[in-house]
């Protein structure tokens, strides 16, 4: 009776001495179901079974193991083929691994300790393999629209609609928004619910590569290309074949990279610094940047034609100060991601400290809300985290300011008391700062008093 | 003494399959007796190919036979059945192996008898 842990082993060998043989080394191990076939027809009928690996024989009654071999590979190219033959032909084997088996066994008086050996690879492959489809299952869902991008304001609406025609097509897209708005998020998005899916990402951020290695970087290099090339490398475009290219801070790149990054979409394909071949490419590609594109052209800074190229179809992310309520829906989002991340208890907002949050301009967007968010659940004495957990330090502070959208005495009150405690309460020395008189001083104070 | 005159004169050798069987008794006896059941008709379709003389014919028999004779460590018959496979399936000195099958068949019989004693042993 298989367990749950079992794992399905097709043997096909019709020499009845040799099955014996097989069955008994392949049933040592008590996980494996073992079913056996003494020709090639009935074992390739039964593949609906799904065998998880398959020993087959090379020389079978009825057809060549090499014939079985690609039919099997016609029906799942992963179930690993471990061919056991009485060959010894080494062009025999290599023509069946090239064909895609996994492994290629001689019958002889090691076959033993070489198909135990061959077995433990094969399950250890198909566990990775299942880990990976796993880690890509959990990708896919960690980047569906409402588990990624949080928020239900109008404006982030309107961006899940454009992200929802982008992913019917292969269209180039451009990201702009403020930094910290999650341009790079997205953009995954945009690749995981696309056809794309299960072909790698590859995120390239422009300004974070160093001017001389940019080109080798996208489109690789070959060997001896340059001091240091010691080895050929592939670009990031090549690695990204089959599925998408995300080219961050687009802006930042070179004039001269431009042009050939244009010859890049223009022709589909890549040549590698130093090299002469030209590698044909299948890479959707997306932008982003935070400056304004179309200014830049006309500060001659970007290409205009390749402006055009990329434009694609434009989604502009809303600064989260735009995003209404989204600053709670995000904010009760980071405290809980925070809290399971460090075992702590679980954290609720009060209703203070909503309205705190909610009054912010927050310079850097998202990425600002989160470290303000962890920094008041550090902060936080309670099971709740109150106004005065939250801080703002945003080195644009001057910009909040006047985003508070306090009354004019408000902001008045709020100078001076700044101003107060600079100078520890020496209300001649702030009456010259301000250029205000002391009488203004004091009579904040009294009324600050009462 | 006597003992070791006796395993010098015996075809076969069945130290690998004790290696492999590991004192599991019951597959060696299962491994003995498809041997018995099952090279006796290999033989016999050698033989009939012999009559219409498909010697490709023979020469894949003899390569399927050929692991088998490994585990029971028939050792004299190893040589001639690499002969009978490369002869049959490149067609060369085909005159030969009409011989070598019935000396194939020979050695065999012999092996047959040693076999069975093993298995009244076991």
């Amino acid at each position: 009776m298989p367990s749950d842990e079992s794992i399905k082993i097709f043997i096909v060998e019709d020499d009845p001495v040799y099955l014996k043989f097989l069955q008994y080394v392949i049933g040592l191990n008590p996980d494996h179901d073992i079913k056996s076939f003494s020709n090639g027809n009935d074992a390739l009928n039964a593949l609906h079974e799904r065998p998880s690996i398959i020993t087959l024989d090379y020389s079978l009654p009825d057809k060549s193991g090499e014939e079985i071999l690609k039919e099997i590979k016609d029906f799942d190219p992963n179930i690993p083929v471990i061919m056991v033959s009485g060959q010894e032909e080494i062009g025999i084997a290599v023509q069946l691994l090239k064909l895609g088996a996994y492994d290629y066994i001689i019958k002889d008086e090691e076959t033993k300790e070489r198909l135990e050996y061959a077995l433990t690879n094969a399950k250890r492959n198909i566990s990775l393999v299942k880990e990976i489809n796993t880690l890509k299952q959990e990708i896919t869902e960690k980047y569906e629209f409402g588990n990624s991008i949080i928020g239900n304001s109008v404006a982030i609406k309107r961006v899940f609609e454009l992200m929802k025609k982008a992913i019917k097509t292969n269209i180039t897209i451009s990201i702009t928004g403020e930094t910290g708005t999650g341009k790079e998020l997205v953009a995954k998005g945009i690749h995981y619910n696309s056809d794309r899916k299960n072909k790698p990402f590859i995120p390239v951020n422009i300004s974070a590569v160093p001017k001389e290695l940019i080109e080798s970087e996208l489109f690789g290099h070959e060997k001896g290309a340059f001091t240091g090339a010691v080895t050929r490398r592939i670009g990031k475009f090549e690695e990204a074949d089959g599925g998408t290219i995300f080219l961050d801070e687009i802006a930042e790149m070179e004039l001269s990279l431009q042009a050939k990054l244009l010859r890049v979409i223009q022709e589909r394909e890549v040549t590698r610094v130093g090299g002469n071949s030209i590698i044909p490419i299948d890479v959707r590609l997306l932008v982003a940047t935070h400056k304004n594109l179309a200014e830049e052209v006309k500060k001659g800074n970007f290409r205009e034609d390749l402006y055009y190229r990329l434009l694609g179809l434009p989604i502009q992310l809303p600064p989260l100060r735009e995003r209404d309520t989204d600053i709670i829906l995000l904010a009760k989002y980071f405290l809980n991601s925070f809290c399971e991340e460090n075992d702590m208890e679980g954290l609720t907002l009060s209703r203070e400290a909503q309205e705190k949050l909610l009054k912010y301009h927050y310079p850097g967007n998202i990425r600002e809300l989160k470290s303000i968010v962890e920094l008041a659940a550090v902060m936080c004495n309670d099971t709740e985290v109150n106004a005065d957990d939250i801080n703002f330090s945003s080195p644009k502070s001057e910009e909040n300011f006047a985003y508070q959208e306090l009354s004019l005495k408000e902001y008045n009150d709020r100078i001076i008391d700044f101003f107060l405690k600079k100078y520890d309460n020496n209300v001649l020395k702030v009456a010259e700062v301000l250029d205000i008189g002391k009488s203004t001083i004091y009579r904040y104070l009294k009324d600050k008093t009462i | 003494m006597e003992n070791d005159n006796r395993n010098t004169e015996r075809i076969t050798d069945l130290s690998y399959l004790g290696t492999i069987c590991d004192g599991d008794q019951a597959f060696k006896r299962e491994m003995i007796e498809t041997f018995l059941n099952n090279t006796p008709s290999l033989i016999n379709d050698m033989k009939l190919n012999l009559i219409e003389a498909e010697w490709k014919k023979i020469g894949d028999i003899a390569h399927k036979m050929k692991p088998s004779f490994t585990f029971m460590g028939i050792q004299t018959a190893k040589e001639l059945i690499l002969r009978i496979e490369r002869q049959g399936r490149h067609l060369e000195n085909t005159s030969e192996i009409h011989q070598m099958v019935f000396q194939l068949e020979s050695i065999c019989n012999e092996a047959f008898v040693e076999l069975k004693e093993e298995l009244d042993s076991l």
